[in-house]
């Protein structure tokens, strides 16, 4: 059976044109309605993909997400990669349960493509920074979620090329501002905790979504035979609501955008888990020791103190790892301790004290994004893998 | 040299706002880096002569008028944050005032209104009104103990907002000290 699907495949696309297909390395970022169905088509192709998806079954996404009643409560991303397994076992597929805020860069570094079905527009500024840092090519399809109208758009971004644009070249600082606080309104006392919960569930119809989801995966094989770019840079916009309309447009660069239009050029991957393992390699490559390390996107508490007794703790952690225990404070009844800094940046003393430490307790992501910085110069990692939130 | 993305679009974003801001005044007396032309990561400053209200040892307030320094840090995901704790990373101030959206390290929570990509001038405009009572959140509080202490003496604060001193443009009530790519070590 798998074979005559190869045959028909090879007959299709050519020997050298499949096996090109075969060789690449896609992520898909969200596994619901449009997920679901560039995954179909994935496993069809056996291309190797990659699954990030936090969410879990719910009874509501039955019926319109091609997702099996008898697996209500189980992660999306683990039931994605089964199903991926049935409709072919040689397609190799990795799931991962977290929300992409989480993963490390690491995870996508090797990626020849992304595409993302997500709900929420924050999510998109996390993937458009991935994407950008990576320089790998972004097809970004996304519908209408209100239930009320068919309007889908696949918008096609290729990151690190200066003149090309961004997924932030169409955002202003004043409507970046009101994405980030409509989806991440987060009050002060919740800095553990920022991040507000996923956006209620997509309401249109699985018709449309295969539709717009079969035009994203159309352009996810331009991209990946790297035969046809005409479409580079532009989104298509599909309206489905009495007559069919379609239009592609041409995205713009915004002269003044706010996003890094650079990649980070090359990555250093790291073998152990030890903080002095990087320090070591960076001092190395530098030339020099380092004299800070940072950590772009992420959160970390250095020290923590009570503002009822003043009394302080040593303590480096990523913020939303900090323990309830470490946070609450026993001179009196609901005393909390909050960060006294609060920053994504680790230098001087700080830097000494974690000699010694491993990346896990800190709570850095496996294979997270670290650079190493002396001077101007600035060097970046990759810190090594962990088993941890991945489907099995 | 390295063409780091950070550094880039930190350049971008902050030398326009510098300089205005100094052009505003002299007073400010910023050098971004001649040799790379890049402007500060780390920003020092002084509000000079700020209204606060400080706790009595008898648990009465009173309002004192002081300078104030306070240091900006620009992470790296300035721009492009979607993490609501970037609003405590930004910010802190250098000397202990009793505030609920202060914590006890002196970081300040600029509060779920302030944005991403807040340019320079906005930014410290938004640090002196809360550092001077005229913004806080008693209801999320980084300090209880100061929330307490501002729901207590309600009236007292609000006597506060009515200070002509923070009406005047922001670039005359604040000096900037330094202004450098490299942190300082901690305090
Ligand atoms: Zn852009
Ligand atoms: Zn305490």
């Amino acid at each position: 059976m798998l074979d005559l699907i190869h045959a028909r495949l090879e007959g299709a696309f050519g020997r050298e044109r499949l096996q090109r297909v075969n060789r690449a390395q896609v992520v898909v970022i969200g596994a619901g309605l449009l997920g679901g169905q560039l995954l179909q088509h994935l496993a069809m192709l056996q291309v190797r993909t990659l699954i990030v998806d936090p969410g879990t079954v719910e009874p509501e996404n039955i019926g319109n997400q091609g997702l099996p009643a008898d697996r209500v409560g189980e992660p999306k991303a683990r039931v994605r990669v089964s199903q991926m397994r049935e409709l072919n076992p040689s397609c190799p597929v990795r799931g991962f349960e977290v929300p992409i805020e989480e993963l490390g860069l690491g995870v996508l570094a090797d990626a020849d493509l992304i595409l993302t079905g997500l709900d929420g527009r924050a999510s998109r500024l996390t993937v458009a920074r991935y994407a950008q840092q990576l320089g790998v090519d972004w097809i970004d399809a996304a519908v209408d979620g209100s239930g009320e109208r068919l309007l889908g758009t696949i918008s096609w971004f290729r990151p690190g090329v200066e003149e090309q644009p961004c997924y932030g070249c169409r955002h202003d600082a004043e409507s970046l501002a009101r994405i980030t606080r409509e989806e991440r309104r987060a009050p002060c006392a919740s800095w553990r905790d920022p991040r507000l919960p996923d956006t209620p569930p997509t309401l249109t119809a699985s018709p449309f979504g295969a539709l717009v989801a079969g035009w994203q995966m159309t352009w996810a094989l331009q991209a990946l035979l790297g035969e046809e770019d005409q479409n580079v840079g532009h989104q298509l916009q599909i309206a489905a609501s009495g007559r069919p309309r379609t239009r592609t447009v041409a995205l713009h660069r915004r002269a003044d955008c706010l996003f890094p239009h650079q990649t980070l050029g090359p990555l250093q991957r790291l073998d152990g888990d030890g903080v002095e393992e990087l320090l070591v390699r960076a001092k190395r490559d530098l030339g020099t020791a380092p004299s800070a390390l940072l950590f772009p996107g992420r959160s970390l508490a250095v020290g923590l103190g009570c503002s009822v007794c003043g009394a302080t703790m040593d303590l480096v952690k990523l913020a939303a790892e900090v323990s309830d225990a470490e946070a609450s404070c026993s001179c009196s009844p609901g005393a909390e301790r909050t960060p006294v800094v609060l920053t994504d940046r680790i230098e001087g003393a700080t830097l000494d004290r974690l000699r010694g430490r491993s990346w896990s307790a800190l709570g850095i992501p496996a294979e997270d994004l670290v650079s190493a910085e002396s001077g101007e110069r600035r060097i970046h990692y990759l810190l090594p893998s962990r088993s941890e939130g991945e489907a099995r | 040299m390295s063409d780091d993305v950070m550094q880039v679009f930190r350049r971008r974003m902050m030398s326009v706002e510098l300089q205005a801001v100094r052009s505003e005044s002299d007073i400010l007396r910023l050098s971004p880096d001649p040799t790379s032309g890049s402007p500060p990561r780390v920003l020092l400053g002084i509000f000079r002569e700020l209204q606060y209200m400080e706790p009595r040892p008898d648990g009465a307030v009173h309002a004192v008028q002081r300078p104030l320094p306070f240091s900006l840090q620009l992470p790296a995901d300035y721009c492009n944050c979607t993490d609501g704790s970037l609003q405590m990373r930004v910010a802190r101030i250098l000397t202990p005032i009793a505030h609920p959206n202060v914590g006890p390290g002196g970081i300040v929570c600029l509060g779920p209104r302030f944005r991403p990509a807040t340019r320079l001038a906005p930014l410290l405009e938004h640090l002196h009104r809360i550092c001077s009572s005229n913004l806080f959140a008693a209801e999320s509080p980084l300090n209880p103990y100061a929330a307490e202490l501002y729901r207590r003496h309600a009236e007292a604060i609000k006597g506060l907002h009515s200070a002509p001193l923070w009406k005047r443009p922001v670039v005359d009530r604040v000096r900037i000290v330094s202004a450098e790519g490299e942190r300082r070590g901690e305090r």
